[in-house]
């Protein structure tokens, strides 16, 4: 299914829309407070970008760099170039291991890599940890947002989840004691795990550490008790310095959610007492997306979650319109330069008004990319027809000064009517007005002017 | 040690060879500020829902903890520091770190803490494994007061010129309040899967 015909099954229940648009907004503006509070903000953004578009300029030598110095600590480091390989990988630590019960805490990468369905088929059973995860994961859905996942769900509709899967009373709604019982729930889950599996946030190349940061604390349980330590990351995941992590880490829970840092920044060398470490180094499509000019500093990304809170289309669509692991502007860039013709209706799922680059820590140039994404999606003959066929019109008739005065005239008069016919019943613009047109169209009032003069 | 998928290695290393751009420099971090205020540390953890209580010495924390909800009705608290009435030394959750799964309250150090994060940073030698940092269901650290930094720069550029590198121990971390979530309907709640509170005792 297209976005736009995703975005219309949300657009349904118009509650629902105004709930999550204020709810993501409202992060948004934590966000701006936290960001004013910081007078470096903007040469801080810089560095961001520059450690960033340095490393991705030297990303074999830091690689192997991080795989030396990890093995050093007591890593076990694997390549995968793509998501079977990845999740080929993984299970096979498991296996070795014997391991039939798995904890997770949240990777947008094994989401990518979709490693739970992987797992379970091959019979281990995995349980998301974060506990938005856990309560996607419940309902057999996917994320809906990186940072908060199950931000489309209200909160009774949890408490019917809870009900139904973890003997919740029916009826209960209120946030705390649903949170207890997914506390006791979780908790017993940590306890009897024979293996954590997580993401990463930074690997640092000059320690061999590894960065993970949460606010529940569940990347730690799910790492300090199991023997068996997983690390899944994306190639890109890599910094330079111990000290690069003061330039980021100021940026990301600021960033994401408003606040100065997460609750647990957690530096990982090595694997606990008694136990065992695998780093798990992933390319699938990162190094196509490096050779692309382009498109490349959107492996910059450090997953904040920003510039989903800040597009006007994401907040009125929701995560699941997108069809990706990752939804917003970020999302719609790695999946359409991942495959467009799959994706071909996301880069269009976006205004252009400029806002997610505004509020990118890493300065990401998301418009720019959607703008090119754009230009594949008609080369690659995925757009739809009417599309296809508008933007042929459009072009003739911008080459033909005469048509086009001819067809403004014609336009002005009904294209008020046609449009209020043709969008009335899509997405979000059912209670919109055509704005008035002026009285005079621009080439009478140049005309009109240049008569004054 | 490689995986023994070797060929992989090669492959992602070559792809990345090939697909790599003009280099362009390491830009240089910023030093940082290197001292933090008090009171901007206390703001920024009380935010993040934590409790700061100053003492003019570290002895002054047990008769102090006495009063304190969380060890008053703890069956069973681990600590690092001695002195601590009814408290057991963090010796006794050594080996399998599901001996921390009845701990009510842990006492353990900070190094030292970041005023701009409301952050402290855990590099407790005697802490066995960070089980005990999460499992426990409240958490009490002790921090100098002269130990604050002002930000994370400060505190990198610290952590990079201790004597011990940061690699030497396999855990180590800032903890910046309480564990909490806001997965539901975006309202927070202190107490995901961690400590249900954070005490930050200031020393000094």
């Amino acid at each position: 299914m297209s976005h736009p015909e995703r975005a219309r099954e949300f657009a349904r229940d118009p509650e629902r829309v105004a709930w999550h648009d204020r709810a993501v907004w409202s992060v948004r503006t934590r966000r701006d407070a936290a960001a004013a509070g910081v007078p470096d903000w903007e040469a801080l953004r810089e560095t961001a970008a520059r450690i960033r578009a340095h490393t991705l300029s030297r990303l074999p030598d830091y690689l192997e760099q991080l795989e030396d110095r990890a093995s050093l600590v007591g890593a076990t480091v694997h390549w995968a170039a793509d998501a079977v390989e990845h999740n080929e990988i993984v299970h096979g630590i498991l296996a070795d291991h014997g391991v039939t019960r798995v904890v997770k805490s949240k990777s947008m990468l094994t989401e990518e890599c979709e490693l739970n369905p992987y797992l379970e088929t091959n019979g281990i059973e995995v349980v998301d940890t974060d506990l938005g995860e856990r309560i996607v994961q419940l309902r057999d859905e996917p994320p809906s947002h990186i940072v908060m996942p199950a931000i489309h769900l209200r909160r009774e509709e949890v408490g019917e989840l809870f009900h139904q899967h973890l003997d919740a009373p029916a009826g209960l709604s209120e946030p705390e004691p649903l949170v207890e019982i997914a506390r006791a729930h979780l908790r017993a889950q940590f306890l009897e795990a024979q293996a954590g599996i997580t993401g990463v946030n930074f690997a640092v190349a000059e320690s061999g550490g590894l960065v993970v940061v949460t606010n529940e604390g569940n990347a730690d349980l799910g790492t300090a008790l199991p023997p068996l330590h997983i690390a899944c990351m994306g190639v890109e995941k890599v910094i330079p310095r111990t000290r690069d992590l003061g330039v980021f880490l100021r940026l990301l829970a600021r960033s994401a959610t408003g606040q100065p840092i997460s609750s647990y920044t957690s530096h990982f060398h090595g694997p606990r007492p008694g136990g065992a470490l695998h780093l798990v180094l992933v390319d699938n499509g990162r190094s196509r997306l490096l050779r692309r000019e382009s498109l490349r500093s959107s492996l910059a990304c450090i997953r904040c979650g920003a510039c989903l809170n800040t597009c006007p289309v994401y907040r009125r669509s929701g995560g699941h319109s997108y069809e990706t692991p990752v939804a917003g502007p970020i999302g719609s860039v790695l999946a359409a330069a991942r495959d467009i013709e799959a994706h071909a209706s996301l880069p269009s799922a976006c205004t252009l008004c400029g806002s997610c680059a505004a509020v990118c820590p890493v300065k990401i140039e998301l418009p720019n990319m959607l703008r090119t994404l754009r230009v594949d999606a008609v080369a690659a003959g995925a757009i739809e027809p009417g599309m296809r066929w508008a933007a042929r019109l459009g072009s003739q008739l911008l080459r033909r000064p005469r048509v086009l005065a001819l067809a403004v005239g014609l336009g002005r008069r009904w294209l008020p009517r046609l449009a209020r016919r043709w969008l009335g019943d899509a997405a979000g613009a059912g209670d919109r007005e055509f704005p008035e047109l002026a009285g005079r169209s621009f080439r009478e009032q140049w005309r009109a002017r240049d008569a004054e003069q | 040690m490689p995986s023994s998928r070797g060929s992989s290695r090669r492959h992602v290393l070559s792809l990345l060879r090939h697909s790599a751009p003009v280099p362009v420099p390491l830009p240089e971090v910023t030093a940082g500020e290197a001292t933090g205020d008090v009171e901007e540390l206390c703001h920024w953890l009380v935010l993040a829902g934590a409790q700061v209580e100053r003492l003019p010495d570290e002895r002054a924390l047990g008769p102090w903890l006495a009063h304190y909800p969380p060890f008053a009705s703890a069956r069973r608290v681990v600590s690092t520091l001695p002195d601590i009435p009814g408290a057991e030394h963090a010796a006794a959750v050594a080996g399998d770190p599901h001996a921390c799964a009845d701990v009510d309250l842990a006492i353990a150090r900070g190094e030292f803490a970041v005023a701009e994060s409301g952050a402290v940073w855990l590099s407790d030698a005697d802490v066995p494994h960070h089980a005990l940092y999460f499992l426990a269901q409240h958490l009490v650290l002790v921090v100098e007061a002269g130990e604050i930094v002002g930000d994370l720069h400060a505190a990198y550029a610290r952590i990079e010129r201790a004597p011990e590198p940061i690699g030497a121990r396999p855990w180590r971390g800032f903890v910046a309040g309480p564990s909490k979530t806001a997965d539901i309907e975006q309202a927070l709640v202190v107490g995901a899967h961690g400590p249900r509170s954070l005490l930050v005792a200031l020393i000094g």
